[in-house]
């Protein structure tokens, strides 16, 4: 599914995978936190969760959890400690507590304990099914990534047997496939006419591989360059990249991958005059690569689906407010005039 | 809710996972620390762990990790040394270089250590530090080289010339099997002995046919090929290095020859081309990799075909005195670590080194048409060529926007037999193919024969050739094609040739399928 299909015909996010009705009063409110005005939506989901809103309650709740998947803001991270508080939890006077251990549904508990508990035991592959068994399917898929990712495909490889379909997460098929089909070549030609959303995921993966199963020889020039633009390594392109081609792919790709669209979306609102071919390339640098991107997503899948998410502005007010809080660590000089010119526009 | 659950939990199953309970589990840790994987022990071949994993079977390094679990098989940990014995331009510093490059391959490091009175030794080790190897190089030169494998003092031989067919013929007899077959025979690079002189010498080429009569002592004046009056000073190799051998073997032997008395024997390719650089009198042979300060001659044929030594025209070996870089085993069980090294031979990191020692590597190189000038010069100088205009005007309608890549097949004298170099060629274009990204290109695979027999059934020879190599190609790639890249095969005859028909030489380098990739890019008319 394109995303620019998404962006033109998404008027509403109600989730497939909801399972509480949602009300009207919740939908405006998420829809103007998505597309409109961070400050007042904020405020009118927590007068939503205080009445009991589930939904609201839920989306609050992750914010507070873990800021970066849906409320990475200059506005949240600089609110003070009390202000926060009144914004994002419940039971404020009572000491406060998270919307997700206290949610008004008792049926939902187990729902807000799945998701306020992920990460944060030993055992990721349990928090990624427990995820998974209450449909938060993007954030599972998001563990078992960066599982994956971080080296440990022990893990991954080890995830109980009564995993609710997370053993067919989607860039794990896409691995599944490379790893049994015939041609083992991965070049951009390739990348292009693949139709699947989890191929730049799936990439990476098999990338992360590469070295011990001796894959190496089996990426082209061109793929190298573009998984090292991804990683956040642009820096050590070659000096005979072509970043036209490079600019060229990675768009065409961000047409059907959700993560690396943020970013095209937020170079193309620079209104440079002249082309400029660094400011995909550096903003990843800067942010630190695909991992991050993979990062910014709907915060409750239940609450807000995965694709009505990312196609919202929501993700790349997200993205640039990270690219502004990251550039402070960043040494490199800008190469890009539009990244330049959004840092200015910052101070 | 509760049959989406069962449903989930069957597909779990049906995965395979559960993994815990499964006694054949092992867990594969790379020596690095950064990767861990784990999975159903599969097999073991000696070089390679095959797991059963979530995402189906993976092929791992066993060098690469550490195994853990009770299935996990005993890998052999004792080091296996080899020993390196052969051409002193290759072993003595190409092959150190390869090895360190290999050492950073297989993530550990290289230890060198030096010795005045026998073979250097380099220890190879993994990324723990532990040593998997002492590799010994002798630089003993090439006829040394083979004794030390034949007396298994040395597990590999090095040679920049082929093995003869006595010399064949004696490892066959002691059992140590047939040295030019694929599984002991290794074409790792590509050299050129070039005809050096001072650069203080006016002479910029010099005809192939006079090289035998210069170094066998006729012709002894610089005046009798268009220099000044000046004695000849000739510089050669010992008939026993790689660089004597070829040489003889090129030049001196089909002329029927021997090189003069007279001629000052150098120690090794380097130190001749230092002397030939500081005589203005002297002409010597080395290698392009040993060409040093001294000056390179472009070759003529005796039809007038003139072939400058370039990278370009040794990987295609139209330069007249192009050789190939061997390696040699014997049919013994080789040393793990050895096996691995000459599967890395063909590898990027190891052809860059080959080319960084001067050698030429075997990785295809591109060349634009307009650089291919000399082709048409060539087409039309040989007067033993059936060409007509329309021929070489369709020749020409083909090859416009197209570039030429270096690999090039080669064929046995009337037959559309591939040579040695082939096989290997084929995979590597394969793999060239499989792995770019071309866009509005279509390959030609060209064929060309040599002037021996008529034009009409030389361009049907051509035509078949021409199918022949694309036919092992389509079988090399994987799924047989290359998506959205035509292979088309075509076949020009005699029409092209790149060297003089006059020598088996010349006529062995006629005898081709050229690689193409041409833009397919056309007007909108």
């Amino acid at each position: 599914m394109k995303i620019k299909a998404i962006v033109t015909g998404i008027v509403l996010l109600l989730s497939s995978n909801n399972v509480f009705a949602q009300s009207a009063a919740f939908t405006a409110a998420a829809n103007g936190w998505l597309y409109g005005d961070e400050v007042s939506n904020l405020q009118l989901l927590s007068k939503l969760a205080n009445g009991g809103d589930t939904s609201a309650q839920l989306l609050l709740g992750q914010i507070d959890r873990d800021t970066v998947p849906g409320g990475f803001s200059d506005y949240l991270t600089d609110l003070d400690h009390g202000a926060r508080e009144d914004l994002l939890r419940s039971d404020v006077s009572e000491g406060s507590k998270n919307w997700l251990l206290n949610l008004s549904d008792p049926a939902l508990a187990s729902l807000g304990e799945a998701i306020f508990k992920y990460r944060i035991s030993r055992d990721p592959m349990s928090d990624a099914v427990a995820m998974q068994m209450h449909g938060e399917n993007a954030g599972a898929e998001y563990i078992v990534w960066d599982t994956f990712i971080g080296g440990r495909f022990d893990k991954v490889n080890a995830m109980p047997s009564e995993n609710y379909g997370l053993s067919g997460a989607g860039f794990l098929t896409w691995v599944s496939a490379y790893m049994s089909g015939e041609n083992k070549a991965l070049t951009v030609n390739r990348l292009l006419k693949d139709p699947s959303p989890d191929k730049v995921s799936g990439l990476l993966a098999v990338k992360r591989l590469a070295r011990v199963l001796g894959l190496g020889r089996n990426f082209s020039k061109e793929i190298n360059q573009f998984i090292t633009i991804v990683n956040g390594q642009g820096y050590n392109l070659p000096d005979d990249a072509n970043l036209v081609d490079l600019n060229a792919n990675i768009a065409r790709v961000a047409e059907t991958d959700g993560p690396l669209s943020i970013v095209v979306r937020a170079c193309d609102k620079c209104t440079s005059e002249s082309v400029d071919y660094e400011c995909v390339i550096q903003s990843l640098e800067i942010v630190g690569g695909y991992k991050t991107l993979m990062n910014i997503r709907t915060p409750v899948e239940n609450v807000v689906s995965a694709g009505a998410f990312i196609s919202s502005e929501r993700p790349v007010e997200i993205f640039e407010n990270l690219l502004k809080s990251r550039a402070y660590y960043y040494s490199r000089p800008i190469r890009s005039a539009c990244v330049a010119d959004f840092l200015d526009e910052a101070d | 809710m509760l049959r989406q659950l069962m449903k989930f939990v069957s597909l779990g199953l049906a995965f395979g996972l559960g993994t815990t309970a499964t006694a054949d589990v092992v867990r594969l840790k790379s020596l690095d620390g950064g990767t861990s994987l784990s999975g159903e022990f599969v097999d073991f071949d000696g070089q390679n762990y095959t797991i059963k994993t979530i995402v189906g079977e993976l092929v791992i390094d066993a060098f690469m990790v550490e195994c853990e679990g009770d299935a996990c098989p005993q890998v052999a940990t004792e080091v296996s040394d080899f020993g390196i014995s052969g051409s002193s331009n290759a072993v003595g510093s190409l092959f150190a270089d390869l090895l360190f490059e290999f050492g950073l391959e297989i993530g550990g490091d290289t230890v060198t250590s030096l010795s005045t009175d026998g073979p250097t030794t380099v220890q190879l080790t993994n990324e723990l530090g532990d040593a998997l190897a002492d590799v010994s190089l002798n630089a003993s030169g090439a006829l040394q080289g083979l004794h030390d494998l034949f007396n298994g003092v040395a597990d590999l031989a090095v040679l920049t010339r082929p093995i003869n067919t006595e010399e064949n013929a004696i490892f066959k007899i002691a059992g140590l099997g047939d040295m030019t077959a694929p599984e002991q025979q290794t074409i790792f690079g590509l050299d050129g002995l070039v005809i050096l002189t001072s650069k203080n010498n006016p002479i910029r080429a010099i005809a192939q046919q006079d090289l035998a009569r210069i170094f066998s002592g006729q012709v002894t004046n610089w005046n009798q090929i268009g220099g000044d009056d000046a004695k000849i000073n000739l510089y050669v190799r010992d008939e026993t290095s790689g660089t004597g051998a070829v040489f003889n073997e090129l030049v001196m032997n089909p002329a029927r020859r021997t090189v003069s008395d007279n001629a000052t024997v150098a120690a090794t390719d380097a130190d001749l081309s230092s002397a030939v650089a500081g005589d203005p009198l002297g002409i010597g042979v080395a290698s392009l990799a040993n060409s040093g300060n001294a000056k390179i001659l472009a070759i003529r044929g005796t039809c007038g075909i003139q072939v400058p030594a370039t990278p370009f025209t040794i990987k295609t070996e139209e330069y007249p005195l192009t050789r190939r870089l061997y390696a040699y085993t014997s049919n013994a069980e080789q040393p793990v670590q050895l096996e691995r090294f000459l599967d890395f031979l063909n590898t990027e990191p190891a052809q860059l080194a080959i080319a960084d020692s001067g050698f030429v590597d075997l990785g295809a190189s591109f060349q634009t048409n307009d650089e291919q000038g000399l082709r048409y010069l060539s087409a039309v100088i040989p007067t033993d060529v059936e060409m007509t205009l329309n021929q070489l005007r369709d020749m020409t309608a083909n090859l416009i926007s197209a570039d030429r890549l270096s690999i090039t097949f080669r064929f046995s004298q009337g037959s559309s037999r591939l040579d040695a170099r082939a096989a290997d060629d084929i995979g590597r274009l394969a793999e060239l193919l499989s792995t770019g990204d071309f866009d509005n290109k279509e390959l030609l695979l060209i064929g060309f024969t040599d002037s021996v027999g008529a034009g009409g059934g030389n361009i049907n020879l051509s035509n078949q050739r021409a199918n022949e190599v694309r036919a092992a190609l389509l079988a090399a790639l994987p799924g047989g094609e290359v998506e959205d890249l035509p292979i088309r095969a075509l076949g020009f005859g005699e029409i092209s040739p790149l060297a003089c028909n006059d020598s088996d030489n010349g006529r062995r380098i006629n005898r081709r399928v050229e690689v193409w990739l041409r833009d397919t890019v056309v007007s909108s008319q």
